[in-house]
């Protein structure tokens, strides 16, 4: 069936494809619109519930619908991996609330992960019991929340009565599990446990409730209740392996999405290069201010997602400055504004009274706001799953939509907008955890401790006594354990569960002080791993789209204090880092390099900052701090490349590259350092005369974007010919070393469902780790690693193969922030050789 | 130090300054070495009992422990039905050490505390859990004494030591249903015959004030017992538990002590002679709230003889009032009413005004009794709503008594 279109909708898809923007969408597809396929209502569901479906939903059930039914009937676990608003809810209340009236002693337990879905799934829950017991007398079912906002004088009469609990992780571990004998009830008849949302528990995240998991299973076995997990997720690559790794209990996919489709139009767009030997395209902000004209001028209802609430804030503020006769229909809507002003925007949404809205990802999910004609994404989401998330904002039943994804230059945005197959195909994204982090596992294993005594021989999860008893034991020498005849008993004071968010490793954080006429107030914080990277003295700091100078940072105090900024300025910290490899786990051996899985130290220390213009990008200046360094002790993947390689990179010698330019002193300026020098060359101590000797930028000429600054002596330094070969050879090599490990750790987080920030990258042509070989690595930027490495390591030649065609589409000339990163970043030929290594490794 | 320490050390994990990181404890003074107490063993497993006798007569603070005490009518005032035909051997009065002050699962009871009375005198019995390990011998012990009793007193019971003893006996798989006999939580009689002249209503200040009771240096505080018993546990020396075993003795003694103190001030034919006016007038409201409005009555009478009625509170004076009033009582009522209105009562007068306006039929007083309400209004800073309800009601009986005029 062909979907009506409206003129508006119409007139904006001419522009995309045949108009202003055509030269721009480099692709689009159309998602065709799909009827449903229905099956029968199942026979053996109880008529109560037959009766309601059959009037709530006369065509009949989905066909998944229909299958997680009998697989959940038969007892499997199930994870129902679908498409958005494709009927999962109703996958799980028919098998839960079936039971439920067949035995109203029989509790479940539904997890979900913000309050708005719980409170959703609250109403739609209480209205199918409230049916139940309208029709039988006998039945009283009752449904209720527990979560940080629920009443206290309620909260025993919920533990009490209800059938069905509806919370969220944080409260299960923090509330529920260290209070269990109050649940006895609830707990001793728990037939089901619902996880929604469950691709969400990845990373830190994830790895923490993978061991709140643990002590909720060791917590139900000693009430002698075995429930069984229903489990749903938008769509991963790898939905079976990940259920089976954060429930540790087999699992059942059923991903074959039955639901109606409606029509639906992508379009992927890259904004213009504005600079082709820069790579620089137009700003984001601009093209979206510009597709957001087009859309209101044509009366298009639409939601455009930001990735920060700053961007949003900025879109608005160049609408309203560029168009302000119509901006009068365009809101802003994210986190910090008040909830009765999110309401009026959802009810405006709703009631086709507002015609666009620039949101963060705060209207993302759970929210009832209706759908709209036209979805833009301002850069790629983060995630595929995002993705669809997003784009299933736009869409109505009677007529088609459209999905807009616009790039922003970061290579995977790049990459992303350049391999739509990407998004159409099946996802490529794992969800990767880590349970068995040895700070995370710590953690839980006291607030397991807590909860019941640890006995001699008992595993944690499917973590085995022996793997346990080491970290029972370091709890024994801190005297928050006490062991008798084997068992450990939990003896301390204090409440162990309050010490740990699920959100973090380690609860250390940095208290973010504005000082402001003679006030000093709070305005944030941030984890002490980044502090120094992110708020060390002299750093600019952006918060709530403001700009901070950060005039101290108290390391001993765990307090950063900022003060107003108001120039068009940001900073990027210059980071030397050291590896070391303590343990190696895994090695798999390829044609031109061998790859390592292991426990990586990573010794880093920001030695200064670069001042740096934020609308032209220009190095304004280079300062040196003095701070301590930080250790990172994790898990990483090294690989290191054979000699072969090496000489082959060298034999090649392929990087011509045009002479620079060095401004109309140069031959002064040259004379002057080979005099200061001593006519020697300053590696080999060979003299000749000055003709012979060259000179040498230490830091390279292209960094600068002024040459007197690039030309001054303290970067220049003799040499002689065959060590200057020698030195740019290795500087070509470390360049190209460090653009394939700018590109890996960029391109990676599409396999590994992560940020990229959430990765940290090394490289050195002359390396330690590799017998003096060149080695690239990549490491979780968390404390114990959580399991992105250990799933890099997997897909390294998918990831090699991937970053090699990123490269390849790239049309910059010498690299670029969407590649290889800055040309004057990683000297002249930065991509000419990272290119080269890439295609050694993939041969 | 271990790998693994080292490990998390590196990763991050923070050992509090000064920590030492334990190594194997040098023996102390074992618990039997430093309570004169006594093992009682089952099955293999012991637990530790401390006894001592308080014979009648013997006093705690100014309180005299006697053999005979009358339940009959008090049991009102206590609001246990059971009360009335108990007597006082059925009462066991606990009080719990724990090695936490929050109610988790990690939370365990180390000392159980409780006194009761016998043929000779009140019994005190203390049970100490050696190890956590043998919590099961510890528990069974202490839900037989308490399947021995009909009827559970403590300070702060019911929301602290008795969820404490049932959740340690659901993680031990015992059951837990003597825990549900009736429980009498003085802190809550405490809050309501006290309020009216006491700051603190905590048994420590309640044991100063009321029991005139002193406690020795061996006394340990509170806040400091969960540290105690983790350090017993790590050095094995029970040498600092002393503080904690007298600490717990004399809570539960003057749980008892506070009992027999309550039990007599309020039943119907105690001598109220040296009683504080205050508490006389208290026991009378909790009476008024318990529904007995003879003895409430009784109470409150006996309270206002004892001094002049204008130093009371007017909030009290009203209560009465209201006692009266609704046992048809209106001229003490009126009394005690008038007794407020002087000392500037507002909502006496507005009683007052009622009483004259709908019993009375006297509008001329109603009026009056409005008028100085009114001023009592323009003098303070009550809220407008009040003083429009006046007005309102000032309007409606002119106009009756305007009415009233022409019909004659």
């Amino acid at each position: 069936m062909k979907h009506s279109i409206h003129q508006g909708l119409q007139n904006f898809q001419d522009a995309l494809l045949n108009g202003q923007f055509s030269e721009d969408v480099v692709s689009q597809w159309v998602q065709e619109s799909r009827k449903a396929v229905f099956k029968p209502i199942p026979g053996n569901l109880h008529p109560i519930l037959k009766d309601y479906l059959i009037d709530q939903w006369p065509e009949g059930l989905f066909a998944h619908q229909v299958e997680s039914w009998y697989r959940i009937k038969s007892g499997q676990n199930v994870v129902i991996s679908t498409g958005t608003s494709s009927g999962k809810s109703l996958c799980f209340y028919l098998p839960v609330l079936d039971e439920l009236i067949r035995n109203v002693d029989f509790t479940s337990l539904m997890l979900f992960p913000t309050k708005a879905l719980s409170s959703d799934q609250y109403i739609k829950i209480k209205e199918i019991l409230d049916h139940i017991n309208n029709n039988d007398a006998e039945k009283l079912l009752s449904v209720g929340i527990y979560d940080g906002d629920t009443n206290s004088v309620l909260r025993s009469a919920i533990r009490s009565t209800v059938n069905i609990l509806i919370s969220n992780p944080d409260m299960l571990h923090l509330g529920i599990l260290p209070h269990h004998p109050g649940w006895e009830k609830f707990l001793g008849n728990l037939k089901h446990i619902v996880i929604d949302e469950v691709h969400l528990y990845r990373g830190v995240f994830g790895s923490h409730f993978a061991n709140v998991i643990r002590r909720l299973k060791r917590i139900l076995h000693f009430y002698g209740a075995f429930p069984q997990f229903i489990l749903t997720s938008a769509t991963i690559s790898n939905p079976k392996e990940f259920s089976e790794k954060l429930i540790e209990e087999s699992f059942e996919v059923i991903d074959l999405d039955s639901s109606p489709k409606e029509e639906r139009h992508y379009y992927f767009l890259n904004p213009p290069v504005l600079d082709p030997e820069l790579g620089l395209r137009k700003g984001l902000i601009d093209q979206c201010v510009e597709i957001a004209y087009l859309l209101v001028s044509n009366n298009i209802q639409s939601i455009f997602f930001s990735r920060t609430r700053k961007t949003v804030e900025l879109t608005l503020k160049r609408f309203t400055d560029s168009f302000g006769a119509i901006s009068g229909d365009v809101h802003g809507y994210r986190a910090g504004y008040l909830p009765a002003d999110r309401r009026k925007i959802e009810a405006g949404l709703r009631q086709g009274l507002i015609n666009a809205v620039i949101s963060t990802n705060a209207l993302e999910m759970g929210i009832d706001m209706g759908k709209v004609d036209a979805v833009v994404m301002m850069g790629y989401p983060g995630s595929i799953s995002s993705f669809y998330q997003q784009s299933g904002r736009a869409g109505r039943r009677i007529q088609a939509s459209a999905a807009v994804l616009i790039a922003s230059a970061s290579p995977l945005d790049q990459y992303i907008i350049r391999h739509a197959e990407y998004v159409r195909r099946g996802n490529p994204e794992s969800a990767l955890i880590d349970p068995d982090n040895p700070l995370i596992l710590l953690n839980h294993l006291k607030s397991a401790a807590f909860e019941l005594p640890i006995r001699h021989g008992n595993q944690f999860g499917r973590l085995i006594w022996e793997k346990v008893e080491p970290f029972l034991e370091v709890l024994n020498s801190l005297s928050q354990l006490h062991l008798k005849n084997g068992d450990y008993y939990w003896v301390a004071e204090e409440y162990p569960a309050s010490a740990i968010s699920l959100r973090n490793i380690n609860k250390n954080s940095i208290i973010l002080r504005l000082l402001q006429n003679n006030r000093s107030t709070i305005i944030g914080e941030i984890d002490f791993q980044s502090a120094f990277r992110i708020v060390h003295p002299g750093a600019i700091y952006l918060h709530d789209g403001d700009s901070y100078l950060v005039s101290k940072l108290d390391i001993e105090n765990f307090s950063a204090e900022l003060v107003p900024f108001h120039e068009d300025q940001i900073t990027e910290p210059r980071i030397t880092s050291s590896i070391k490899v303590e343990s190696i786990d895994q090695t798999k051996y390829f044609n031109n390099f061998l790859s390592n899985f292991g426990e990586l130290h990573v010794i880093e220390k920001v030695t200064g900052y670069k001042r740096i213009d934020w609308k032209t990008q220009q190095l304004l200046g280079i300062e040196e701090i003095d701070l301590p360094e930080q250790e990172l002790l994790t898990k990483g993947v090294w690989l290191c490349l054979s000699q072969e390689l090496v000489n082959n990179l060298r034999e090649n010698n392929l990087w011509q590259s045009s002479p620079n330019q060095y401004g109309k002193n140069w031959p002064r300026i040259r004379l002057e350092v080979i005099t200061r020098d001593e006519n020697r060359c300053q590696i080999c101590g060979l003299s000749l005369n000055s003709h012979s000797l060259h000179v040498h930028h230490k830091t390279p000429f292209r960094s600068y974007s002024d040459p007197e600054i690039a030309n001054e002596s303290h970067n220049l330094i003799t040499l002689c010919p065959t060590c200057h070969k020698r030195v740019e050879q290795n500087v070509r090599i470390r360049s190209g070393l460090s653009g394939v490990a700018y590109l890996m750790s960029n391109i990676a987080p599409l396999f590994l469902m992560c940020d990229y920030r959430d990765i940290g990258y090394f490289c050195e042509p002359e390396s330690g780790l590799c017998e003096k070989q060149p080695v690239i690595a990549i490491y979780d930027q968390f404390p114990g690693g959580i399991g992105l490495s250990a799933g890099l390591f997997e897909k390294i030649d998918v990831i090699l193969r991937n970053s090699l065609q990123a490269l390849n589409d790239c049309s910059c000339s010498q690299g670029c922030p969407s590649c290889v990163g800055p040309a004057g970043e990683n000297g002249i030929g930065g991509k000419e050789s990272a290119k080269q290594i890439i295609q050694y490794l993939v041969a | 130090m271990s790998d693994l320490l080292k490990k998390l050390q590196s990763m991050g994990l923070k050992i509090e300054k000064g920590f030492n990181i334990s190594s194997e404890p040098e023996k102390g003074s074992s618990i039997d070495q430093i309570i004169k107490g006594e093992w009682i063993e089952s099955r293999g497993e012991r637990v530790f009992v401390y006894k001592e006798s308080y014979p009648f007569g013997s006093v705690h603070g100014n309180v005299i422990f006697e053999k005979e005490i009358q339940f009959g009518s008090i049991a009102q005032f206590w609001g246990i039905d059971q009360i009335e035909t108990m007597n006082l051997k059925d009462f066991l009065f606990f009080d719990t050490e724990t090695s936490g002050l929050s109610l988790g699962a990690g939370t365990i009871i180390f000392l159980f505390g409780c006194c009761f009375f016998s043929e000779n005198g009140l019994e005190v019995l203390q049970f100490f859990l050696e190890d956590p390990a043998s919590e099961l011998i510890f528990l069974n012990n202490i839900d037989e004494l308490i399947q021995g009793h009909k009827c559970m007193v403590s300070y702060n019971g019911k929301s602290f030591d008795l969820p404490m003893l049932r959740s340690r006996m659901i993680l031990n798989r015992l059951p837990h249903g003597n825990l549900a006999k009736p429980h009498l939580d003085l802190l809550h009689f405490s809050r309501s015959l006290w309020k009216l002249r006491l700051e603190s209503r905590r048994l420590s200040d309640i044991e100063k004030d009321i029991l005139a009771f002193q406690r020795s240096e061996d006394e340990v505080p509170g806040w400091l017992v969960p540290q105690l018993y983790q350090d017993y546990l790590a050095t094995a020396d029970a040498s600092p538990l002393e503080g904690v075993f007298y600490h717990n003795k004399n809570d539960v003694v003057s749980l008892a002590a506070l009992f027999s103190h309550v039990t007599r001030l309020v039943s119907e034919n105690n001598s109220l002679e040296s009683a504080n006016l205050l508490d006389i007038i208290s026991i009378g409201s909790i009476y008024q709230r318990s529904g007995n409005f003879t003895l409430s009555e009784s109470f409150y009478q006996q309270g206002l003889a004892k001094g002049d009625p204008a130093n009371l509170d007017n909030k009290i004076l009203r209560d009465f009032a209201l006692l009266m009033k609704k046992q048809g009582k209106w001229m003490d009522a009126v009394v005690l009413w008038q007794i407020a209105a002087k000392k500037n009562d507002l909502i006496a007068c507005v009683e007052l005004a009622k009483y004259f306006e709908h019993k009375e039929i006297d509008l001329i007083s109603a009026s009056k009794w409005v008028d100085t309400a009114i001023n009592i209004i323009n003098k303070s800073d009550a809220s407008e709503k009040a003083g429009q309800e006046l007005l309102h009601r000032k309007l409606r009986l002119e106009s009756k008594i305007q009415c009233n005029h022409e019909k004659r």
